[in-house]
Parts: structure tokens; sequence; C-alpha cells
């Protein structure tokens, strides 16, 4: 018993470490830090809430948190309409097995597992104002007007970043909600086909 | 179908409000252009580390919008778990 319990402390001892190390050290630093005066990186005195009151309350600071935060709640309303709407659409066509499902179940999901950087500089690099793959196209398509400088924009920059992410992460949601789907049992989606549920009905009351 | 939607729901939030690699590596840490891209993460890295043209770095502040976007991100999803976890045993 003892020689179980010693295999699993030591098996479990090199994750807690990297837990301990990554997770938990710097939490528990910028929960004590939050607390501090600052020179720059050198710790100073202690200050109480004194750093809370001037990001949440003091110009310029607060102006720049609530302007961040506003950005953050417009991502995540985009994401859940655009991101887990198409996921949606996307799932039910997979559950559907339409031809190719199987192949398209591996593409929608092969750019969850590479990493944001990858991402960010390929998109930036289709988005290029003048070499994007974008840009190109749409130029090629005559439509000139249309090739705007995407991430040069205050109006386009973030909802490029969102189609981005969109395309990042698709298939996460999708497969989530795939899953979701196949847990219903095939009757139910039988007898509502059998009671006239079209595609349309049957995402919308039975899936 | 509703317990997919309620993860899915919780993980978009969290993952929008700790929205930073993408932003970081498309717009830069300023979230250029004109901090039209600024988003938390980004705003509470470049206090803390400094950014590329501001120089002024405050590991306090930093801290402090870390420790804040901590809290809330964990009430609101917690907030959220309950309310769809109720939908859910109402579908």
């Amino acid at each position: 018993m003892t020689r179980r319990r010693l295999w699993i402390a030591a098996l479990l001892a090199p994750g807690a470490f990297i837990l301990l190390a990554f997770v938990a050290l710097p939490m528990a630093g910028a929960f004590a830090g939050a607390f501090r005066a600052y020179n720059g990186a050198a710790p100073g005195a202690w200050v109480g809430l004194a750093n809370f009151r001037e990001v949440l309350l003091e110009q310029p600071f607060a102006g720049m948190t609530w302007r961040a935060l506003s950005h953050n709640i417009v991502v995540f309303a985009a994401l859940m309409v655009v991101q887990n709407g198409t996921a949606y659409l996307v799932a039910y066509g997979l559950l559907r097995a339409l031809p190719g499902h199987r192949v398209h179940r591996v593409l929608v999901f092969l750019p969850v597992v590479l990493s944001a950087v990858v991402v960010g500089f390929l998109w930036k690099l289709l988005l290029h104002p003048l070499f994007g793959v974008v840009n190109t196209a749409l130029r090629a398509a005559g439509l000139d007007a249309w090739a705007l400088s995407w991430l040069g924009e205050p109006e386009t920059a973030l909802p490029s970043l969102i189609l981005a992410n969109t395309w990042h992460f698709l298939g996460f949601p999708a497969l989530v909600l795939l899953a979701g789907m196949q847990r219903i049992p095939p009757e139910v989606i039988e007898a509502a086909k059998l009671d006239g549920a079209g595609n349309g009905a049957l995402m919308r009351w039975v899936i | 179908m509703a317990p997919s939607v309620t993860i899915v729901t919780v993980l978009t939030f969290i993952g929008a409000m700790n929205w930073f690699e993408l932003p970081y590596v498309m717009a830069g840490v300023n979230g250029s252009p004109g901090g039209a891209t600024d988003v938390l993460g980004l705003y509470f890295y470049r206090t803390a580390f400094g950014g590329a043209t501001n120089g002024i770095q405050d590991f306090g502040r930093g801290s402090a919008l870390a420790v804040l976007m901590f809290v809330a991100i964990g009430a609101v999803s917690a907030l959220l778990l309950r309310v769809l976890r109720r939908r859910e045993m109402e579908l």
C-alpha cells in the first residue's frame, strides 16, 4: 500500500511542480503585488487598495480599463453569434453525415490545435493591405474599393481579429455541439421527421 | 444539447475575457490602431511589463488589473453556469 502511494506521489510530483511554479506562485505574486506600490518592477510600500482605485476610477487608467472591457464584451457577443452560430451549422451538417463529413470533421478541428501565435501571423499575412491574399483576391475581382487596410482601420481591426479567432477556434464549439447532438436518440429525430419537421424545425426544436 | 450550449457559452466567455495572443500578435501590445483592438489582456500586460512605446511600467497597477479580471471572470462564469444549468433543468 505504501509502495503504491509512493508511486502515485512520484507520478504526481512533476505535474504538481509545474502547476505550482508556473500557475500558483505567479498568481500569489500578483495577488500580493496588487496591494503594493511599484517603481517599475521594483517593489515599494504597501498601499492597500490604491492600485484598484486607480485602474477603476482615476484617469487615464480608468478610461483604458473600461474601453478594454467594452471591447472584451463586444468580442464575447460577436464570438457567440459568429463563431458559435457557425459552429452550430457545421455541427448539424456533420450530424447529417453529408458527403465528405469525415474529412470535414478533421478539417474543421485542425486549426484548433494550432498555436494562436501561428494563426495570428498567418492572418496578419492574409490581411496584409498590399500583398495579402484577401486584398489581392478582392482586387482581382474588381472590388478595389473593398481592398481595405483591414488591420489598419479602427472600424475593421476588431472585426478582423474576431474573424481570425473564429477561423482558429470554430472546431471546438462545433465538436462539443456535435457531441450534444449525437447524444439525442436517433428515434427522436426520426419521429420528428415523420411528423413533418424539416431542417429548420429540427434545428430549432429538437436538437 | 443544452449541456453543450452551457459549456460552450461559459468557455467562450472565459476565452473572450482572457483574449490575448491573437490581438498581441496581430495588433501589437497597444491594441493598434489607436486602441481599437485594446482588450483587458493587452492592457494589463502593457501596464505590468511596459509596452513598445510606453516605457512606464507599473507592476502594482498591472497586478491589480489581473486580480480584478480573475475575480470578475470567476464570478460571472459561476453566475453564467448557474443560470444555464437552471435552463437545462427547465428544458
